[in-house]
């Protein structure tokens, strides 16, 4: 299983050029012990927090690629993308989460995630590394985050001492928030 | 395996012919007190193969249904059981059923644990037998006769006795190879006229290779008139009971041979196949049931050794000598005598053969039989195909046809250097050649896409029994149409919607029998569906004779459901105060029935129908009936488009609602109310701009650029008997496409139809002409409107409305330019 696993991680790791952990270097490098019920992450970089994905959401990450807009959807939508022969629509996260909007550089990547059987993709800043995260070591959103970006939070855990969030896809990909507002209800009378 | 795309859509196939075959049942004895016997082996078969199948598969829920099912379908056909309509009423509720099964065969999530047991309890009661009254009515018949019956066989003897028909007992002999061939004619010959009931051997001896048959036929027809039907030599026909006989001979028979002469070879030549099955089903004691389910379950067909020459007949009639070889290498033990010996009588035989299908095709009863055996014969030429491999298929041809659109593009490049110009006209030429195998394969490929509307029409045949049934209406569906095909994709989402204009229709439209008698109209409601194509589009109309809708009615219920305000009410116009049936949770009704009266079913007509990009159109008439029209493309995968420009965004449009493109010059515009209207042709037509209503630029930067121009171009586009004009930038040219779906996320965003690649790998938007058109006459439809009624409503034809049916054809001026 891990095995499988590492070799697309390889794979990744060619496509992003970023530095990506993976089990292996645990194994051999952390010497951690071997646990099966570990969820492991992809995590990113979106003004200076760090942000988790599970991994099994996640079918590629991609350098940046030409986008098409979409006239009458919501500002976060970016556009249409063509991945490989399929078009998918493309999301600006930094702006869902509304922390601004992305900062398009040379670490800019787009995660191309799957959402109830239609590809996504999410536009981040940086893609960091892909962690393993015990059950034990994930929160609950804390109560104190009472603004809306706690429905896109599906639960914190902490690695290496750092916070790590971990969104919620079903929020943050909502089909009803696509729309720019005043098209959202049918109009009555056509 | 149960979930094995095979077995869904295989059983899926076996039950739509269960319930046709039930329908035309009951269609056959709602006209008659008679039926035709093979519907109901064939129905029994049915059954019988989905027992089979799924039992293979292991869905034992449907094995078990099947298996009652099946008890008590043979009860019928053997007459132990009254076939009534209790007893259809219970079969079409097990079609209900086996549906509802496979369903949750195929997910067991999605459908709730369907509970049988009611029904099979329902089922045995109706299966207890009754008294038997006895007499019997074939104490005249010959022992001999009687004491080889099948209890079937007797049954049937009984049933034409009962109808009064004279039995026949006709005795022929067949050449011992070709007696498959033989018995097919006769038996053909034979439908025509009557029953045939059995076969039974004679006994009288013959030569060792013929054989002499004795065949009991039930006819209403006289000796004289089955005898001259047969018209073959040697045969005896005799009444049986009154003891008249007659021998055919060659000069009587010469008269009607000449018919199904010319016919043979090619007939022969394309149906080789064919005698496989029926050889298979002749030699049966119950003849049709083992060789369908056989066939059915996709047994090899018989090699070499159990049928030594499949292909024989084929060469056969086109050269005896060639014949006779052909039957010397495949069965050489006695291949002398026998060759002599089949190849006349396979001749012959395959000739009547053809004649006696063309005369089954003919006699109305027989058609069903006969679409069955082509249904049989197609199975063992047809390929089940994943669509989903079929829309890689397409895709592929998509990319390639990108490729193209790049080789174009480098020749033109190199016109422009030094290249020699043979070697260019040569790449040029060969660069047409593929573009045309290119439309050929793309269109190959669509063709496979497919499939007859007939489909969802028997489904929707089944809806209008069961409601007509529930809502104590006597309801007659009129099909037309049936064979018109469209994109199977189309045709799966079709059934929704039909099935909610049926519902309604029924519920809403139909008057109960009494009330129609009192207003003059006949007692059974008419329903009708038909379909045709237009060009590339496919029109569907329903139609029902029941009370109409009155449009100011449904303008003052939408006032007090406050679906609209009195303001809006003043200015509505019939069509579109008809259309406001279309809004969701509008509903005539005071409290929802079972049937309809939430209020959903016509947003999910409208809803489905638009994303098919489609459009639908309503007419009714107080009192006479209603109208609705689906207009769909053939297919979504592929589409010609218009690919403009403008605000700096490159659109397609669709080019099947494109009626033209024209130029206006900017004093031409004028405006009603704010909104911009230009005269085309002396009709009004009102202009959209797509940069305003896509949002695309600031406001002011259009009018900046409008200050360097002096004329706009303008498409055209129209669906139903809406036109508008888009205003755009550049007509960039027009291009076959391929959409793409843009994911549910995307596809709520109205006007956008979908998303499609031109040649520079640019993902480009498509345009959903049929929402825009309808966003464009919320506002500016109300505006004109409001002039038209003021006296020059002879000037806007563009919205006239249709409120009659019986004035279909005046409305929509420029609908008639258009297309």
């Amino acid at each position: 299983m891990a095995t499988d696993d590492d070799d697309l991680w390889q794979a990744l790791l060619a496509v992003t050029g970023d530095k990506v952990a993976t089990e292996a270097d645990y194994e051999h490098g952390y010497k951690r012990e071997m646990r099966s019920d570990l969820l492991r992450y992809v995590t990113f970089m979106i003004r200076g927090e760090i942000y988790g994905l599970p991994i099994e959401q996640i079918v590629e990450i991609s350098t940046v690629f030409p986008t098409t807009p979409v006239p009458r959807t919501a500002d976060f939508v970016i556009g249409i993308g063509n991945m490989r022969g399929s078009v998918m629509p493309v999301i600006d996260l930094v702006q869902r989460l509304r922390l601004g909007s992305v900062h398009r550089g040379r670490e800019t990547r787009v995660l191309i995630v799957r959402h109830d059987d239609d590809q996504h993709g999410i536009v981040v800043d940086r893609v960091l590394e892909v962690i393993s995260l015990p059950p034990e070591d994930m929160e609950n959103t804390p109560g104190g985050i009472g603004s809306t970006r706690a429905d896109f939070i599906l639960g914190l855990g902490r690695h290496r001492g750092r916070l790590i969030i971990i969104l919620d896809l079903e929020t943050v990909l909502a089909e009803r928030d696509f729309l720019e507002a005043k098209f959202r209800r049918e109009r009555v009378l056509q | 395996m149960s979930d094995s795309p095979e077995f869904v859509s295989e059983a899926q196939e076996i039950i739509e012919t269960f319930s046709r075959q039930l329908l035309e049942i009951e269609g056959q004895i709602k006209d008659g007190d008679d039926y035709d016997p093979d519907l109901l082996n064939g129905s029994f078969r049915s059954v019988h193969t989905l027992k089979g199948l799924s039992s293979l598969s292991g869905v034992n829920e449907i094995v078990d249904l099947s298996h009652e099912l099946e008890t008590t379908l043979d009860a019928l056909r053997l007459g132990k059981l009254p076939l009534n309509h209790a007893a259809l009423d219970l079969m079409f509720e097990s079609v209900e059923l086996f549906q509802q099964l496979l369903a949750s065969a195929v997910d067991p999530s999605v459908g709730h644990a369907v509970d049988v047991r009611p029904f099979l309890a329902r089922l045995a009661v109706l299966s207890k037998p009754r008294e038997q009254v006895d007499d019997n009515p074939l104490s005249w018949l010959d022992d001999s006769i009687l004491s080889v019956l099948t209890e079937y066989e007797e049954h049937r003897l009984r049933e034409n006795v009962r109808l009064n028909r004279r039995i026949f007992r006709v005795h022929a002999s067949f050449d011992l190879m070709a007696i498959d061939v033989g018995i097919e004619a006769l038996k053909g010959k034979l439908k025509t006229h009557g029953e045939v009931i059995t076969y039974l051997p004679s006994a009288d001896g013959s030569s060792d290779d013929r054989i002499e048959l004795d065949i009991l036929v039930g006819s209403k027809q006289s000796l004289e008139i089955v005898a001259e039907g047969i018209g073959e030599d040697g045969v005896i026909v005799e009444a049986l009971g009154t003891g008249e006989r007659i021998v055919i001979s060659k000069t009587r028979a010469s008269a009607p041979e000449p018919e199904p002469e010319p016919e043979p070879a090619p007939e022969l030549e394309r149906r080789p196949r064919a005698k496989v099955h029926v050889e298979m089903v002749d030699e049966d004691e119950f003849p049709p049931d083992d060789g369908l389910a056989g066939a059915g379950m996709l047994v090899p067909p018989p090699s070499a050794s159990t049928l030594p020459f499949p292909d024989e007949p084929a060469p056969s009639s086109a050269s005896s000598g060639a014949g006779r070889s052909a039957g010397a290498g495949a069965g050489p033990a006695g291949s002398g005598r026998d060759g002599g010996g089949r190849d006349g009588g396979g001749r012959d035989g395959g000739g009547r053969d053809g004649g006696g299908r063309d005369g089954g095709g003919q006699a109305g009863g027989e058609v069903h039989d006969d679409g069955e055996q082509v249904s049989l014969k197609s199975l063992s030429q047809t390929v089940r195909v994943d669509l989903r491999r079929l829309d890689h298929l397409m895709n592929l041809v998509g990319e390639l046809a990108l490729v193209h659109a790049n080789l174009a593009a480098t020749v033109d490049r190199m016109q422009r250097s030094d290249t020699p110009v043979e070697q260019l006209r040569e790449f040029q030429d060969q660069l047409r050649v593929m573009n045309r195998r290119l439309g050929l394969l793309q269109q190959g490929i669509l063709e496979v896409r497919m499939v007859p509307l007939g489909q969802v029409f028997d489904k929707l045949a089944r809806v209008v029994r069961n409601l007509s049934r529930e809502s104590s209406k006597d309801v007659r569906l009129a099909i037309s149409g049936a064979e018109t095909e469209l994109d199977k994709l189309i045709v799966e989402e079709l059934s929704d919607p039909l099935m909610h204009m049926i519902r309604n229709a029924i519920d809403h439209g139909i008057e109960k029998p009494a009330e129609r008698v009192a207003v003059g109209k006949p007692r059974a409601g008419r329903v009708s569906l038909s379909a045709y194509q237009k060009g590339n589009r496919v029109v569907i109309e329903m139609t029902d004779d029941g009370q109409g809708m009155d449009w100011r009615w449904i303008r003052d219920k939408a006032i007090d459901k406050g679906v609209l305000t009195r303001e809006e009410a003043r200015d509505i116009n019939a069509s579109q105060a008809i259309n406001l049936i279309f809004t969701p949770g509008f509903s005539t009704r005071e409290a929802a029935t079972e049937v309809s009266g939430r209020g959903f079913g016509m947003d999910v007509v409208k809803t489905n129908i638009s994303r098919l990009s489609g459009m639908i159109d309503v007419a009714s008439e107080p009192g006479r009936g209603s109208r609705f029209r689906i207009t769909l493309p053939v297919t979504l995968a592929i589409i010609q488009a218009l690919v403009i420009e403008t605000a700096g965004q490159t659109f397609c449009i669709p080019l099947n609602s494109v009626l033209e493109s024209i130029m206006v010059q900017t004093d031409e515009i004028q405006t009603i109310e704010g909104h911009e209207v230009v005269s085309v042709r002396g009709r009004t037509l009102p202009l959209v701009h797509l940069s305003r209503v896509f949002d695309l630029e600031p406001d002011g930067r259009e009018a900046d650029r409008r200050m360097f121009y002096d004329r706009l171009y303008v498409v055209v586009v129209g669906l139903a008997q809406h036109r508008v004009g888009l205003v755009v930038d550049e007509l960039l040219g027009q291009q076959d496409v391929v959409i793409k779906p843009i994911g549910k996320a995307l596809r709520q965003v109205p006007g956008i139809a979908g998303a499609t690649e031109l040649g520079d790998n640019r993902t480009v938007l498509l345009l959903d002409v049929g929402t825009l058109v309808g966003e464009a006459v919320g506002g500016v439809e109300a505006a004109v409107a409001g002039i038209g009624s003021g006296g020059a409503s002879e000037g806007i034809g563009v919205f006239s409305s249709s409120v009659s049916v019986g004035r279909g054809k005046e409305h929509g001026g420029w609908g008639d330019h258009g297309y």
